[in-house]
């Protein structure tokens, strides 16, 4: 059930109303909304979903004893079977099959059997992140199975994202029975809902229609349209991703529970780093803490720092979809971030630390790192790797870079820009763009808010788009 | 006030740092009033727009028609009116009131009006009688016009018609776990129910196609279509045409009770009513007789059945003597010769009885 569907509309009011009214059935009624939300894509992914949360809570209440704490191994591999299986069954059988020569038989009988149950990417790495948690200390066992439902399958974060980790959510829940949700923080959460509605419908949708035609261009695609298409697809999938994530966090603040912001204007990085603290901010620290900590993180010898960036990075790329595009799209991000780490050294003469703290570098640098994240989109978008190459050549090769800025899709990438920049500048200075708007008579601002709405329905004419991040 | 999380602080989260919430005053202040002036416009669109049936008659459509309808209507001394047709398109093509009126021995032509509607299934027919009922103080006759794609019960919920018609309790009819957003909201909103017709409008407005003003017909109700290319009186027409008004076949549903609603309301308000099934071409008959026989049948019995409890009459007119190429725009339309023919028939043997 997406967010932009009037079903979506019916069933939050139908569940924020008694919410709000009966303080003490708060638990009861997240709970029960998660289950018809998630029924909504159908029963089996239910009863898949409910199971893997049983076997995971007895796991969980096992660890509390010391001779059994190796029962996190095996919610361990439950979890990732799970996912394994779902998700890069078909995958790992093709890479056999190419490598080997092999044919294996009935794939297409069993291509069409597995189908990947909705937001599985997501909930197996909450799973994952509270098995380790409890194992760590960081977290006590869940004590309630009513608790433990609510806070793996909440619903606005479910499909796609944030994932959220039991110490943010879990003290949330234990207060939800107290929690008295203001005005305000409704008022707060529609707005931000109506700005993921604006992002996804107004925006996204339009891009797709853009992006879509351009990369159906095959291996015709010349340098210049590869560069319109890789910058059109990187706003497109922020606007359509980070909607989702805007409304998550709305509806959280709806129903007074604070979600991890999962966006914050990453195409103002200067660099792979800074990039990857503020695009899916809550995969990027689920990867840094459980997988690249885990791995030694910095504390080892470079080359081991190297070989660990690239691991997070390659399993970041195949988390988000079974295909080799992606690997190859993790794979860039790792070699990114080994090639950032190895300027950092350069840091050490004075000159360039201080060329480097310059405002004018940081425009500089936002402006390079903008075309290279924007390249690196092209493997994340593209039918296939040769797709993605074959591009990758026409972008570096045969662009004609003063025929590439004088092209009218360029000034829809430079408003685009600018706009991005706005969002960057409201949400940090929200006070004072508050105060801002507020000085605009209410009709005026009323009649703005009408004009969304309906501009809104107007794109909703015809069939809703799925969010990108739900194949994930 | 400040409020956020220690957890959240520690991960980014986003904090609810809205300093205008810091004292009570401001936080008055602040109390909503764009939303609450919002409300408001919304409140009037509403009224005087998206649900005022005028302003969609400024593109002609499902729902265009029934502004030019009633802008028609408004144009005639309905006190006047004495017998109706009640109807979908074979019966705005078949029954002409100024032909009808040339050959009743009974009725003038200002005492008739052809309330028959494009596309109109059993709900919209009884919907559009229900909207003008109040209007009609003095019919004594009605000739509601049947087929059996009126009965198809389907999937209502899906129709524009439907939607521009439905209160609460048709849609709680027709209500699903796919739907129940869609005629929920519709119902609440409707300028969300039409963004069809009007994001339509819209378009049609930039490309300056957008009519000046409804047009109000001269007839006693909406004019017929008069021609259709030759490909539509074919027996692969005829069957294309059997296949979409069969599509999943179901009979009972908010359609059919809404017929039955309709006949009983009829004859509780005194009205003399006769149902009608017109003519169809040769090849019509043949393809429903031989896909959808057993349909057909169930649909006729159930007719049968609500004529015999609330005494009405309930016809089948024969297409004995009409051809498809002299009498027929389409298999299941006729033309203007075969309208004067159904008409002047019409006229004669049910409006005159």
């Amino acid at each position: 059930m997406a967010f932009h569907t009037a079903n979506f509309f019916i069933f939050f009011l139908a569940l924020l109303i008694p919410y709000l009214l009966f303080k003490r059935a708060r638990i009861w009624l997240l709970a029960a909304a998660n289950v018809l939300f998630y029924a909504a894509a159908g029963i089996g992914p239910l009863i898949l979903f409910f199971a893997v949360t049983t076997i995971t809570y007895i796991v969980i209440q096992c660890m509390r004893h010391e001779r059994l704490k190796w029962a996190f191994w095996i919610g361990i591999a439950v979890n990732a079977g799970n996912l394994l299986f779902f998700k890069y069954t078909i995958f790992i059988l093709d890479t056999i099959q190419r490598l080997s020569g092999w044919e294996w038989l009935h794939r297409d009988s069993l291509e069409a059997s597995i189908v990947l149950p909705i937001g599985i990417s997501f909930y197996t790495f909450q799973f994952i992140s509270y098995l380790i948690d409890v194992r760590r200390g960081v977290i006590e066992p869940a004590s309630s199975f009513v608790r433990f439902w609510v806070y793996i399958a909440l619903f606005p974060p479910l499909i796609a994202g944030p994932i959220m980790r039991g110490n943010e959510l879990m003290p949330q829940l234990d207060e939800i029975k107290r929690k008295i949700v203001r005005w305000q923080e409704i008022k707060y959460g529609m707005m931000l809902v109506l700005w993921g509605l604006v992002k996804k419908i107004i925006f996204a949708d339009r891009l797709a229609e853009a992006v879509d035609p351009l990369f159906a261009q095959g291996m015709e695609m010349s340098g210049t349209d590869a560069w319109i298409a890789a910058f059109l697809f990187g706003f497109q999938i922020y606007f359509d991703f980070s909607a989702y994530s805007d409304m998550a966090l709305g509806l959280g603040h709806m129903l007074g529970l604070r979600l991890v912001l999962n966006f914050n204007s990453p195409y103002i990085s200067t660099n792979p780093s800074e990039f990857w603290t503020r695009w899916h901010i809550s995969l990027s620290r689920w990867i840094r803490d459980y997988i690249y900590i885990s791995l030694g993180g910095n504390r080892r010898r470079p080359i081991r720092v190297h070989f660990n960036l690239m691991a997070a990075m390659l399993i970041s790329g195949l988390w988000h979809g079974a295909m080799w595009t992606f690997v190859f799209w993790g794979a860039l991000h790792g070699m990114l971030s080994i090639v950032y780490k190895w300027t950092l050294h350069l840091n050490r003469i004075n000159w360039i630390q201080r060329v480097r703290e310059h405002v004018l570098y940081r425009v500089l640098a936002v402006f390079v790192f903008f075309h290279i994240i924007s390249w690196t989109w092209v493997f994340f978008r593209a039918e296939s790797l040769s797709q993605a190459v074959y591009m990758t050549k026409q972008m570096f090769a045969a662009a004609d870079w003063s025929t590439l800025y004088a092209r009218p899709e360029m000034l829809w990438v430079v408003l685009l820009f600018l706009l991005h920049l706005l969002e960057h500048g409201v949400r940090n200075y929200a006070s004072t763009a508050s105060k801002l708007w507020h000085w605009v008579p209410f009709p005026l601002r009323s009649a703005f808010y009408f004009m969304i709405v309906m501009t809104i329905f107007y794109f909703l004419k015809g069939e809703t788009n799925a969010f990108i991040y739900f194949q994930f | 006030m400040r409020s956020s999380t220690s957890n959240s602080d520690r991960v980014g989260a986003i904090h609810f740092t809205l300093d205008h919430t810091d004292n009570k005053k401001k936080q008055n202040k602040y109390f909503g009033w764009g939303l609450i002036g919002l409300l408001a416009i919304v409140i009037l669109a509403e009224a005087f727009v998206f649900r005022n049936v005028m302003f969609y008659g400024y593109s002609p459509g499902f729902i265009g028609q029934l502004a030019e309808l009633e802008a028609t209507f408004q144009e005639v001394d309905a006190s006047k009116i004495k017998a109706i047709v009640l109807g979908d398109s074979q019966s705005m093509d078949a029954l002409v009131p100024e032909l009808m009126a040339e050959h009743s021995a009974r009725y003038d032509l200002e005492e008739l009006f052809n309330f028959s509607i494009s596309g109109g299934s059993a709900f919209d027919i009884y919907k559009t009688y229900l909207s003008y009922k109040d209007r009609l103080p003095n019919i004594d006759k009605a000739i509601v016009v049947v087929n059996e794609h009126q009965f198809n019960n389907e999937d209502p919920a899906n129709y524009i018609l439907f939607k521009y018609y439905a209160n609460l309790r048709d849609r709680l009819q027709v209500i699903g776990t796919d739907n129940y957003g869609e005629l929920l909201l519709g119902w609440a909103l409707k300028s969300y129910d039409m963004r069809t017709v009007w994001t339509m409008m819209i378009d049609k407005y930039r490309k300056d196609e957008l009519r000046d003003e409804v047009p109000v017909h001269e007839g006693r109700g909406l004019p017929a279509v008069r021609w259709s290319p030759s490909s539509d009186r074919t027996l692969e027409h005829a069957e294309e045409t059997a296949e979409r008004w069969f599509r999943n076949f179901k009979l009972e549903g908010v359609r059919t009770d809404a017929f039955r609603k309709l006949i009983r309301e009829l004859a509780e308000d005194g009205v003399d009513t006769v149902i009608l099934q017109l003519p169809r071409s040769a090849y019509f008959e043949e393809a429903v007789s031989t896909m959808f026989k057993e349909e057909q049948l169930a649909i006729r019995q159930m007719i049968q059945t609500v004529a015999d409890e609330h005494g009405a009459e309930f016809v089948i007119m024969s297409n004995e003597g009409m051809t498809i190429d002299e009498h027929f725009r389409d298999t299941n339309h006729v033309n203007p010769e075969g309208a004067a023919l159904i008409s002047r028939m019409v006229a004669k043997e049910y409006l005159d009885r």
